[in-house]
């Protein structure tokens, strides 16, 4: 990864798991740098389970168009263990069906998510030549 | 005098916002932390939904990413009480090197936060280094590096691998290496930033709870001493206290406690009694107390869990109670008088974790 790449992470109540390998993941990838708003990032990752206090904070998130989104272990995904009988994160209008990458695991490995944002990189490279 | 509302927001590695009343010259009058968005209720979920201890045991692991044994330690342990449980001294001895090791992995997790800040990647690099390597360990002993998996009512879910104590003394002396230097390394990059800044003190009245902030404020403080549990009652156990107060006495107590868990380690895994690794009749017996609680010392201080049976061994009610309840009334305390550009030094050095407190 030649320029920088702005990743922003989106932690919807997450037990920290993925964000020490997140944390792991920004010494492993130098070229990995974290932003704080939506309209900056290269790529947006979702972290964590869906707490109610974050449905407003869900529904703010506005990906540029063409941005990935990317879900991060299990919450991020289906919220894991806590997933509420009625599955809300599919609900949250902003985020429905948003979802360009799964990276799996309690929490995945830093290396793991390293190779997804590769691969999206990758793709958006391919795409734009 | 007239002040101004600042907010600052967190996101990795945790969620919460800091709300600052500042005066016009940037000195912060009041300070109010607010982390309910990750607000999980798990004593509330698995009170509801995973009313099993065995199946409870996956959701309290998920308290938290950076001292989630703790959490399944406090919870197995007390259940243990109440099916009156006697776990093998090869799962306790386990139990307790497993500790030590994520108390080392915590510390260095929030050591390297105050280093990017204090000092840059620098001073951050060699820190992270070294969590690298005790995660690695913790994954050799373990077979993961975050949420362990190693507890189970009655003791432990897995043995070691054959290979994994010869392999894990050696890791732990290329471990050692990394992390001797630390203190050092600290007090030249960051030791003049740190001293003096942001003082926890409450003349005359005992600070609450226990852990790494309070025994930077004078308290000798310990559950393993005070109430000891595995090993703890045999090993001799050092605790570090300073009395300044201050950031750096926070950072210089955890400086001091990686070593000391690291000598705790070193003399486990040279003598790890072998046998059983779970009591007999954990998934058959029958309860015997109904109410029983269980505190251990995490890597953040008192972490304590009060469980209710029913009379079928299912949970009927979970109440968690974490240090950082404690450590935040210290940090909006110390943050009087402190200049709004060396908040988030002072938020690093008191090492809170929301994720626990919101988990609850």
């Amino acid at each position: 990864m030649a320029k920088a790449v702005k990743v922003r992470v989106v932690n919807l109540g997450s037990c920290n798991g993925c964000e020490l390998e997140m944390l792991d993941l920004l010494h492993l990838e130098p070229g990995l740098r974290l932003c704080e708003r939506d309209e900056e990032a290269d790529v947006i990752i979702l972290t964590g389970v869906l707490t109610e206090a974050n449905r407003a904070r869900a529904e703010r998130v506005r990906p540029r168009s063409g941005v990935p989104v990317l879900r991060v272990g299990s919450c991020g995904i289906s919220q894991g263990l806590f997933l509420p009988p009625d599955g809300a994160l599919d609900r949250v209008a902003a985020l429905g069906g948003c979802a360009s990458g799964l990276v799996l695991g309690c929490p995945p490995p830093s290396t793991e998510i390293a190779e997804t944002l590769r691969a999206l990189e990758k793709e958006r490279k391919s795409a734009h030549t | 005098m007239p002040t101004r509302e600042v907010t600052l927001r967190f996101e990795v590695p945790e969620v919460y916002r800091l709300v600052l009343m500042t005066e016009r010259d940037g000195t912060i009058r009041e300070a109010r932390a607010e982390g309910e968005f990750v607000s999980r209720q798990v004593g509330r979920l698995v009170s509801d939904r995973y009313r099993d201890p065995h199946k409870a045991l996956y959701v309290v692991e998920r308290l938290c990413g950076a001292c989630s044994h703790a959490h399944t330690l406090a919870f197995a342990s007390a259940v243990e009480r109440a099916l009156s449980l006697d776990i093998p001294p090869r799962a306790g001895a386990i139990r307790t090197l497993t500790a030590e090791l994520e108390r080392i992995q915590s510390h260095l997790f929030s050591l390297s936060e105050t280093a990017t800040i204090a000092g840059g990647h620098d001073l951050a690099r060699p820190v992270w280094a070294a969590w690298q390597q005790v995660t690695a360990l913790l994954a050799e002993i373990t077979g993961n590096r975050i949420h362990y998996g190693i507890n189970c009512i009655g003791g432990l879910a897995r043995d070691l691998s054959p290979t994994a104590p010869r392999m894990a003394q050696e890791m732990l002396a290329s471990l050692g290496e990394s992390l001797r230097p630390l203190r050092g390394e600290f007090e030249r990059a960051a030791g003049r930033r740190l001293a003096g800044l942001g003082v926890w003190r409450s003349p005359g009245q005992e600070l609450p709870g226990t852990g790494p902030n309070q025994r930077a404020s004078g308290s000798r403080r310990d559950v393993r001493r005070e109430r000891p549990y595995l090993l703890y009652r045999e090993l001799p156990l050092a605790v570090p206290v300073r009395d300044e107060g201050d950031s750096l006495a926070r950072v210089s107590v955890r400086l001091e406690e990686l070593l000391v868990s690291y000598a705790l380690i070193d003399e486990l895994l040279a003598s790890l009694p072998e046998g059983a690794i779970r009591a007999e009749g954990s998934e058959t017996s029958t309860v015997s107390t109904v109410a029983t609680s269980m505190s251990v010392e995490a890597p953040r201080g008192e972490d304590r869990h009060e469980v209710t049976l029913a009379a079928d061994g299912e949970i009927s009610s979970l109440a968690i109670r974490v240090p950082t309840e404690d450590s935040i009334v210290g940090l909006a305390a110390a943050l009087v008088g402190v200049r709004e550009a060396d908040a988030r030094l002072v938020v690093a050095s008191f090492d809170l974790c929301m994720s626990c407190l919101g988990g609850t």
